[in-house]
């Protein structure tokens, strides 16, 4: 139980296949809220807060990877190296993204950590997606300046991230990947044991 | 012109920047900010072959809008600041312009390094200088090369539901969940192949 | 000297009561080229992978049996030096490349079997000399054919050294004369080949093993063809980015089959006509120009099924796929449209699977299913990307006989094919792209 993941080649191309996806929609969602929300409300002050209603997106690849494969270590390297993927995929932000992919596998970690890769419920997947709110947040706060804001305002976004988070990392990669276990498509790994469907089975 | 900046060592280039921006992520000060978007501009600017200038700019775009839409954020929400549209101090100006500089400083840092960096290199380098496992540097090389037939397929799997009268929208998990069976049906031939050719690690 | 596979029993998992390959002996004869052949469904590329030694180290349980090449146990052998013996080529092109460009490719391949960096540049020089894709060295596999990726692989084999090539079906999706290129500088390599092929006549075996009994055929069955309507779809001076096409014209209740190298633009085609990709000159349906139409409209009209058919699924059984089609376009009562559904199934062997989910068929058999939950759709246009691409004998002729059914009540039917005597026996007309980019 305790022992790190022993990864396989098909494993790491399926985490980085993962990455290149969601950094593929984050990349789209970004330039789609920077350039047609964020400029509607930006007047206001809150072009910089557009990107917290998807920064659950963020988490996902760590989360889904370490839901699927349910052993230690998996969040903290799918994380980073979905960091990773998005540098070498020629992302300007290379400073900032790898230290935060980092921290953000390190949350989900830490909560499947706590719960020794033994629970896999929807509330610890929660619990899955406020840990990697909190790393991202402080980072962000420390990077970004935040401390020298209005607290109401950096409070909002904060509850915006964690709603965020709570939609996108905690219920809907659940659902995925139920769903892929349901279908047949992770009979190699350890959620897919529940859900195994043999095609030769008699009906 | 010349392109001294990318024949120095990926793998220290990308250190050096992780290491620069966690120091300065616990530096505030405005000066600063200016210098390092200054030194890394001319750094750019002289460090890249010009043909690459277009890309410079396509880069630059969105990371200038985004410092604008902090620095309106500080002028609003910064201290001494009154909210939206709210009494504009002296205050809150130097913390809207410290805040966009300080977005530009890190984005800076980073276009030196996407802009001057193949990711080839960068794999090379990390294998023999940062000793990373193979499987993890071919493996994300192989979901990066990819990319195209990614982005083809996922098209295809969204006018493959709108075909089959399913309503999908940019927001619908339907033509995301296609690509995630797609990326384990993908990730289990690609290590076959790879695997066929001789590649072991145990 | 050969390649001997001897008693192999095997199963994807050991609890499991199905057994793939029941007590299977082949021999591979050194120098010459043999051809594997049996059903969609009969374990060769399973078999496939099993003499290549990729099972049951990666996947799967092997019950009994050895694969040797003269005295080496293939299967007692590490990847490095496994691949001195056997190597692979395999079907999907676009899924078997770790690197950009063929040279990396082959530096990454040469990396495997240790040899330094500084050596590789004139062995890279050679075997793609030898493949005869010298041209294509520092081109991106992104901008390749599919025959083209094909030479990169064989390249990347010789490169290896391999003594032994297994190719799982590598020229289904590669147009005959570029099949039969790279064949002819196989045969020149006078290496030990094992092609698994549902045609023989393309590489003049030396020697055919069944694993089933049942041999390939030549595309043989000649229908008679009904009268077709009224044009449907015409175009004038159509190009789609750089490709320009002839002047087309699809009648209403046609069948036509559009061949041509991969690259030529035969899925550009049919991407312009459902809006994926803008077009200049006329490309008219209906009379009306197609980017005029509403997307909703042109979807209702035009029916596609895609080669990757895993893109269109969306239901968690084989049934329920089908029955979403029936009752999205059918009225009705509950009880006629299930019966509706089973029937469709029945056409095409799925209904033993109806209960299973779609992920978990073969690739031939997700095939078929896509093309059936077109078909149930209501559609009057469809069009159809490689419907036969790894289908046996029996099943192209189902497809086929189905969508000749489908058009003689109307359906405009328009299909891509590397399969010449399919094109030429099934189809009103043949419309042969040239490559003719800049």
């Amino acid at each position: 139980m305790w022992n790190l993941y022993k990864w396989k080649l098909k494993d790491v191309i399926l985490a980085s296949i993962i990455s290149v996806l969601f950094a593929f929609i984050c990349f789209a969602t970004v330039h789609s809220v920077s350039f047609v929300v964020a400029p509607l409300v930006m007047p206001f002050g809150f072009g910089d807060i557009a990107i917290e209603f998807v920064f659950g997106i963020f988490f996902m690849s760590a989360t889904l990877a370490a839901y699927v494969i349910q052993k230690p270590g998996v969040a903290v390297i799918v994380g980073t190296m979905t960091g990773v993927v998005q540098v070498l995929m020629g992302s300007a932000f290379a400073a900032t993204l790898l230290p935060s992919a980092f921290f953000q596998g390190l949350g989900v970690e830490a909560v499947f950590f706590a719960t020794r890769y033994k629970k896999f419920n929807l509330p610890v997947m929660l619990l899955a997606a406020v840990g990697p709110t909190i790393t991202s947040f402080v980072l962000a706060w420390y990077r970004g300046l935040w401390m020298d804001l209005d607290f109401g305002f950096v409070a909002t976004r904060f509850v915006i991230r964690l709603c965020s988070a709570l939609l996108f990392s905690g219920i809907i990669t659940k659902l995925l990947a139920d769903r892929l276990a349901k279908v047949g498509v992770l009979k190699s790994y350890p959620l897919g044991t529940k859900y195994s469907q043999d095609i030769d089975d008699e009906s | 012109m010349s392109d001294f900046m990318s024949k120095i060592n990926p793998f220290y280039k990308f250190v050096f920047i992780i290491v620069f921006s966690t120091v300065i992520t616990f530096i505030h000060s405005l000066w600063l900010n200016i210098w390092v978007f200054g030194g890394a501009m001319l750094l750019i600017l002289t460090g890249v072959k010009y043909t690459q200038y277009m890309r410079v700019v396509k880069f630059m775009l969105p990371v200038a809008f985004m410092s604008f839409s902090l620095f309106v954020m500080g002028l609003f929400f910064g201290e001494g600041g009154g909210g939206m549209f709210g009494t504009v101090t002296t205050q809150s100006t130097q913390t809207g312009i410290t805040m966009a500089t300080r977005f530009l400083s890190f984005a800076g840092i980073g276009l030196v390094f996407a802009l001057t960096t193949n990711p080839y290199d960068l794999v090379k380098s990390l294998r023999k200088d940062a000793k990373l496992p193979r499987k993890f540097a071919y493996g994300m090389l192989c979901a990066i090369n990819l990319l195209p037939h990614i982005k083809t397929e996922y098209q295809n799997a969204m006018m493959a539901f709108r075909v089959r009268g399913v309503r999908v929208g940019p927001l619908s998990l339907k033509p995301l969940f296609s690509m995630l069976v797609n990326a384990f049906r993908w990730s289990e031939m690609l290590s076959l192949a790879m695997i066929s050719k001789g590649f072991y690690e145990d | 000297m050969s390649l001997n596979a001897t008693g192999i029993t095997f199963k994807y998992f050991e609890d499991s009561p199905r057994i793939v390959l029941q007590d299977v002996n082949i021999t591979v004869p050194v120098g010459k080229i043999s051809v594997l052949q049996g059903k969609s469904g009969a374990g060769k590329s399973t078999l496939a992978y099993v003499l290549a030694g990729l099972y049951p180290e990666n996947g799967g349980f092997l019950q009994s049996g050895t694969v040797k090449w003269e005295n080496v146990d293939i299967h007692t052998l590490t990847p490095d030096n496994r691949v001195a013996y056997v190597a692979m080529m395999f079907q999907n092109p676009d899924l078997q490349f770790c690197m950009n460009t063929p040279e990396n490719e082959i530096a990454f391949c040469l990396e495997n079997i240790g040899i330094a960096e500084a050596d590789m540049p004139p062995l890279i020089h050679d075997a793609m000399e030898k493949a005869q894709a010298l041209d294509l060295l520092g081109k991106s596999f992104t901008y390749m054919s599919g025959g083209e990726k094909q030479k990169c692989a064989l390249a990347c084999i010789l490169a290896l050294k391999s003594k032994c090539i297994i190719l799982d079906e590598a020229f289904a999706n590669v147009d005959e004369p570029t099949a039969r290129q790279i064949i002819t500088t196989l045969r020149g390599l006078k290496l030990t080949i094992l092609a698994i092929d549902h045609s023989t006549s393309l590489w003049n075996a030396d020697h055919v093993i069944s694993l089933d009994g049942t041999g390939a055929r030549v595309f043989d069955l000649v229908p008679s063809l009904h009268a077709v309507g009224a044009p449907v779809i015409t175009t004038c001076g159509l190009s789609v980015g750089a490709i320009t096409y002839p002047n087309m014209c699809f009648e209403k209740g046609s069948i036509t089959a559009i061949t041509g190298k991969s690259g030529a633009g035969k899925t550009t085609f049919f991407k312009a006509l459902m809006q994926q990709h803008k077009y200049k000159g006329s490309l008219a349906l209906m009379g009306r120009e197609v980017n005029k139409y509403k997307k909703k409209h042109l979807y209702e009209r035009c029916g596609i099924v895609f080669q990757n058919p895993a893109n269109q699924f969306l239901a968690l059984s084989v049934y329920d796929e089908v029955f979403f089609s029936v009752n999205h376009w059918h009225k009705g009562n509950a009880e006629a449209k299930r019966e509706k559904t089973l029937e469709l199934l029945r056409i095409f062997d799925l209904d033993v699977y109806k209960k299973y989910s779609p992920y978990l068929l073969s690739q031939g058999q997700q095939r078929r299913l896509a093309v059936l939950t077109m078909l149930a759709g209501g559609q009057n246009i469809l069009l159809l990307d490689e419907p036969t691409y790894g289908q046996d004998y029996e099943n192209i002729c189902a497809i086929m006989q189905l969508l000749l059914e489908k058009a003689k009540n109307g359906l405009t039917v328009l299909y891509t094919t590397h399969n010449g005597a399919l094109a030429r026996n099934f189809s009103h007309k043949i419309i042969h792209l040239e490559d003719n980019r800049e």
